[in-house]
């Protein structure tokens, strides 16, 4: 498995199609003790699968099958975010801003400065880092929210709104004791051992919380 | 002009074809009726009603109204072919000037992109092996096999960037093969021909000595001369959008110098060149133009050198520049 192949530390992939700029690009790389792996085309990188650490990506603009800033979009409309410094011969200003607004980490001209080019790399590399943490807390998160029953997730939504026990009461139709019972099986299977945390919580998860049913189920009584 | 020529002849044909058809309109006369009077009954009244031109001559005026008709239409139609063709032409010369001036931008623009980019691949590989090379190095462990791999490569893309400089000289060489024997007055005529709308537009008087002998032959590329003469006059046109209309002359002038070389002047009435200025003209990327890219007379001097001549300025403020352009003339007995 080329997951395996990888491990988990961080990779950069190079793609260029000439193949001096490549190996020269992989000696440097791996000079400074980065793992990395080196394509001709996009289409051979696609090939590979991402393996799951922080990586990124150092591409040419000017490629035989499409062009690099073409390819920053497709990823983009395929959902495969790396982050991406180009590199290029002959950059011009509507060009560089065009690949910088699409989020690139850097727009690098040949022959590029090793300094620059490291930062770069090491930039993106951070922001995937970054990006991949963010995911997992998000996903984790997103699981203990599944994990709660109807009632405590819009117990979880109203809390966090700032509403009191009472006013929750009222808008579920329900006891204040059952919202505090609500209440507590929120913190304890959230993980939150503050409110604080459990705002915090909502912010990660933001509008993925569902919205707030009308009081209209008494069938619903955890 | 042609054109009143046609329409003269016309009138006079016309009148002419009239002129045959009245006699014979006049000529009919009653004593004319061979009748006798035996054969008319008594009482009866002998009269002699004269026929009316039409009715006697209806096919010759038809004739003659539509042979005139005719006429008319043809003449229309050929002074309409006339001027659509003049306005062709008129437009076809200056597509021509334009693409020719356009293509000369083009062209250098084009073939130093490509190039720019040719060189710049190994020149990137070797920065970036010279780069992993120092840290090789610089490592705790220096691992002196990879410093030897990355100085090993840097080798081979110095040699990768000597071919493709080598590549393209040879490129240019080929139009060796191009050079033919010319006549440079001819070529300047083309070049007048190609330019003569500019020329025209900016009210650019011309001023020619171009004597036909001894004739001033060279051995050299057409296109390439061409491209020579041709930016000499867009600079001598650009230089005297600067001074009064009135005061815009360009004079080209050919001779042999002792049998032994073609020399051409080029002499504009512009501002003229500031003294200090006139050595670097022919350097690259040196311009006196807003827009210019400098490149042009260092074009046109590189393709002189290769044509084993030369090219000089000679400039006095406020009194226009001249360019002296020297080729070796072409003799027949020696090679």
């Amino acid at each position: 498995m080329k997951k395996e192949q990888y491990q988990d530390k961080p990779i950069v992939f190079v793609i260029d199609d000439d193949e001096a700029v490549r190996d020269s690009l992989r000696s440097l790389f791996r000079s400074v003790g980065l793992q990395v792996a080196v394509f001709d085309s996009t289409k051979a990188f696609l090939k590979n699968k991402l393996p799951n650490a922080p990586s990124c990506l150092v591409l040419d603009v000017r490629l035989p099958d499409i062009s690099g800033l073409d390819f920053q979009d497709k990823l983009a409309k395929d959902k495969i975010k790396i982050p991406i410094t180009f590199i290029t011969g002959y950059g011009d200003i509507p060009m560089t801003v065009k690949a910088l607004r699409a989020g690139a980490v850097s727009f690098l001209t040949k022959p590029v400065r090793d300094e620059e080019l490291l930062d770069a790399v090491r930039i993106g590399l951070q922001q995937d880092r970054a990006r991949r943490e963010r995911d997992r807390t998000f996903s984790e998160l997103r699981a203990r929210f599944d994990s709660l029953t109807r009632r405590e997730q819009q117990t979880f939504g109203l809390v966090t709104a700032g509403l009191m026990n009472k006013q929750i009461a009222a808008k579920l139709g329900v006891s204040e004791i059952t919202v505090k019972a609500h209440r507590g099986n929120v913190m304890r299977k959230m993980a939150a051992r503050t409110f604080a945390e459990l705002i915090r919580m909502a912010d990660v998860l933001g509008d993925k919380a569902p919205p707030v049913q009308p009081p209209s189920d008494p069938l619903d009584q955890a | 002009m042609s054109r009143h020529g046609i329409i003269l002849a016309t009138c006079r044909a016309v009148i002419a074809a009239a002129l045959i058809i009245m006699p014979c309109a006049g000529g009919a006369l009653p004593q004319q009726a061979q009748i006798s009077d035996t054969q008319l009954s008594t009482n009866s009244d002998a009269g002699i009603r004269t026929l009316s031109i039409w009715q006697e001559h209806s096919w010759l005026v038809i004739a003659a109204v539509s042979a005139f008709l005719l006429q008319t239409a043809l003449i229309v139609g050929l002074l309409y072919e006339d001027r659509r063709r003049r306005l062709a032409e008129a437009e076809a010369r200056q597509r021509l000037s334009e693409s020719a001036y356009l293509s000369r931008i083009i062209t250098a623009g084009a073939l130093s992109a490509s190039i720019a980019h040719e060189i710049r691949q190994p020149l990137a590989a070797i920065v970036s092996y010279g780069d992993a090379g120092l840290r090789w190095l610089a490592n705790k462990d220096p691992d002196y096999a990879e410093v030897k791999n990355s100085l090993t490569k840097i080798v081979d893309q110095g040699h990768r960037a000597a071919a493709i400089i080598e590549n393209v000289r040879a490129l240019f060489k080929k139009d060796i093969d191009h050079r033919i024997v010319l006549d440079m007055n001819s070529v300047v005529r083309d070049v007048f021909q190609l330019t003569a709308n500019e020329l025209k537009k900016h009210n650019i008087t011309i001023k020619t000595a171009l004597p036909a002998t001894p004739r001033p032959i060279v051995l050299g590329d057409r296109v390439q001369l061409e491209q020579v003469i041709m930016n000499l006059f867009i600079n001598a046109i650009e230089a005297m959008r600067l001074v009064n209309a009135r005061n815009r002359f360009l004079i080209v002038s050919s001779h042999v110098e002792h049998a032994k070389a073609v020399v051409m002047a080029i002499q504009d009435s512009g501002p003229g060149i500031e003294p200090d200025q006139i050595d670097k003209i022919f350097t690259p990327y040196f311009t006196t133009k807003s827009a210019g890219m400098g490149m042009g007379l260092s074009i046109c001097k590189s393709i002189v050198d290769s044509h084993g001549g030369r090219i000089t300025a000679t400039s006095t403020k406020g009194h226009g520049t001249t360019f002296h352009l020297t080729l070796p003339l072409h003799s027949t007995v020696t090679p």
